[in-house]
């Protein structure tokens, strides 16, 4: 089944075409990446299908879902990490978690679970009851994890999950983002870092200047391109 | 709405932070401070003070006039023959001499004008320092009134009040037919001290709540937790809303706290026309005194100014990029409560020019400070007005916020060189 469908999305800002028609679909799942430069649409897209930002044309449904009509369903089985995002400065790592919680538990059961796992995820041992102010980025970017993933959301949207992080705190995101998998979380991510993208991703589409260059899992659109990895899969297809 | 009471929890605790309780807890003991000094100095100043009498006549009249003195002050006698009654008085702190000449009682009986020396040592400026050598005067001027009566008496058979009073004036305040016995200086003057505060307190209090709102939207723009909190499930008002309600919350707690030192502070300084039994009698015989009922109307107009204040400031709020240029965008919102705030406290609004009245009317901020004049004088149509335009101001603009927030605008929209510009990556 699918958990996203997307069709002829289209956004512009004044004379700037940012997404001009796209198509692609994600299997539930599974992880799903877009790929492509600084500017190539895929914060953009991703901001659209976290029901940010308004689409200009085009359809979405997210788990039969329709964007637009049934936003605050959507918002209720998604959830979005943006590339810069940050946690509210005043509050400790675990009072943001509840915070969060809050949004998500049906009952009190329900919140002790999720807080549970978000601890688990955010790995902060007691520095969890610190305040975020005094967070170094990777542990920020960790508890944010944490956060988009703690109530098992049935679509995490991702932008560049791991920007900005030492290769540690890298690989364990990596690791916890294809954990979270296995516990039935379809991921639709986008990242520049393609090598990344190729790690993580069953299937990936190629993006740039607001077009959908190509889509296939990593392992095909290598061979279609008689390339060693995705950067030149890209370089070739750009080229 | 449990939602909402989560947005609201987090919203008041953003809020709540050392930086905005320090303060709070030091403006309310200073002004505290200040009106508990105020009020001792003001005592000090109205209680009998230590003078120094060199008494050089040593008469009948003489010790008559100190002991009339004895009524405002303590007199410390002596009987002449001091080399230097300042160095004296200097070593015992007193502020005050008085040296009676000799020959005082005879130029008296001759109608000669004797010559009484006061001399005041000012060792800084204070209500004390000032307060005795005038409460002397005050003494020397009803012995001379007694003595000039005598004078009168002695050569005329007519009461001397008459002569030096040929035309007797009483002075009488109406206020909506209500007539009390007081010069209009005096009704101006009490009615002043005990609404001053008011419009500092309204103005504190919307300008704070405006404060609040916009630190609270920019913050989360400039700490990049605007664009999760669009995501979780919660109706988008919702946010906007929670953040209206923790200001005005906050300003309100806030408000009380500044209204306790401010009313501590102006008891201390007005502490004798306004606390003085007399005065408030005169007030409540003129109606003068905020009823319960007047209150509430200010309470009314002040928490729909405090709305329509935050839906403005929302609104404002977006185009701020963080907390630093948030308060720039405050600056309209600022004039706006400046004009009603200071035309308030400087003139009567219904006696300015057309032009400008309609300006300060079509004001939304101005209803409260006009309200809180208006209704002791028994006008309570501008309670109902106000109120009016306060609700459908601060419909329009709540609407236009939460549409605002609602919509990818907030994300979009950003003020450069003096252009809205939408842009994205």
């Amino acid at each position: 089944m699918e958990a996203v469908i997307v069709r002829n999305l289209t956004k512009r800002y004044g004379e700037v075409n940012a997404i001009d028609g796209i198509n692609f679909e994600v299997n539930e799942g599974e992880i799903f990446g877009l790929i492509g430069p600084n500017g190539a649409g895929k914060t953009t897209t991703l901001r659209i299908l976290s029901t940010i930002i308004k689409k200009d044309s085009g359809t979405v449904r997210i788990f039969d879902y329709e964007l637009g009509k049934d936003d605050e369903h959507i918002r209720s089985i998604i959830s979005y990490l943006p590339e810069e995002a940050g946690a509210y400065k005043s509050l400790t790592g675990i009072g943001y978690l509840q915070f969060m919680a809050g949004f998500y538990a049906k009952s009190k059961k329900d919140f002790d679970e999720i807080l549970e796992r978000g601890i688990e995820i955010a790995s902060l041992g007691e520095r969890i009851k610190d305040k975020v102010s005094t967070y170094s980025k990777g542990m920020t970017r960790k508890l944010l994890l944490a956060r988009a993933l703690m109530h098992l959301p049935k679509l995490a949207i991702l932008d560049e999950p791991t920007s900005g992080l030492d290769v540690v705190n890298s690989v364990e995101i990596r690791n916890m983002i294809k954990d979270f998998v296995k516990r039935g979380v379809t991921v639709l991510l986008s990242s520049h870092n393609m090598l990344e993208v190729e790690f993580l991703s069953d299937r990936v589409a190629l993006i740039d200047k607001g077009h959908i260059l190509d889509i296939g899992t990593p392992e095909a659109l290598k061979s279609k391109y008689n390339a060693r990895n995705l950067e030149e899969v890209f370089m070739g297809e750009v080229q | 709405m449990k939602n909402f009471l989560n947005l609201l929890k987090k919203d008041i605790k953003e809020i709540i932070t050392p930086q905005l309780l320090v303060p709070l807890v030091i403006v309310v003991v200073f002004y505290s401070f200040i009106g508990n000094v105020m009020q001792t100095e003001t005592k000090k100043a109205s209680s009998p003070q230590p003078v120094l009498v060199v008494d050089y006549d040593k008469s009948a009249t003489s010790t008559q006039f100190i002991e009339s003195l004895k009524a405002v002050s303590i007199p410390e006698v002596y009987s002449g023959g001091i080399v230097d009654p300042i160095t004296i008085a200097k070593t015992k702190n007193i502020d005050v001499i008085i040296e009676v000449p000799l020959g005082f009682e005879a130029s008296i009986k001759s109608f000669k004008q004797p010559e009484l020396k006061i001399y005041s040592v000012i060792n800084g400026i204070s209500m004390v320092s000032i307060a005795g050598p005038q409460k002397v005067k005050s003494v020397v001027s009803a012995v001379s009134e007694t003595l000039s009566d005598m004078y009168i008496k002695n050569f005329t058979n007519i009461d001397p009040s008459i002569i030096k009073n040929p035309i007797v004036l009483k002075e009488y305040v109406v206020v909506n037919g209500k007539i009390g016995e007081a010069s209009p200086e005096m009704v101006s003057n009490l009615l002043m001290s005990q609404v001053i505060f008011i419009p500092i307190i309204l103005a504190f209090v919307i300008i704070f709540a405006s404060q609040m709102i916009v630190s609270l939207i920019a913050s989360e723009k400039e700490n990049k937790t605007f664009e999760t909190l669009m995501t979780v499930p919660v109706k988008r008002p919702f946010i906007i809303l929670s953040k209206m309600l923790a200001s005005s919350i906050m300003a309100l707690i806030i408000s009380v706290f500044y209204l306790i030192g401010m009313r501590s502070y102006f008891n201390g300084i007005s502490m004798g026309e306004f606390s003085s039994t007399q005065g408030s009698s005169i007030l409540k015989a003129l109606g003068l005194v905020y009823t319960p009922v007047q209150y509430f109307y200010i309470g009314l107009l002040l928490f729909l100014t405090i709305v329509a204040s935050l839906a403005l400031a929302s609104i404002l709020a977006v185009f701020a990029e963080d907390t630093k240029s948030a308060q720039m965008y405050l600056t309209p919102l600022m004039i706006l409560i400046m004009i009603p705030y200071f035309l308030s406290l400087f003139t009567n609004i219904d006696t300015l020019s057309l032009p400008l009245k309609v300006i300060v009317y079509l004001i939304p901020f101005s209803y409260p400070f006009i309200a809180s004049q208006k209704v002791l004088f028994g006008s309570v149509s501008i309670v109902y007005i106000g109120a009016l335009y306060l609700l459908l101001y601060s419909a329009i603009s709540i609407v236009i916020a939460t549409r605002i927030v609602s919509s990818d605008r907030i994300f979009t929209t950003r003020v450069r060189k003096n252009r809205i510009r939408f842009f994205s990556r």
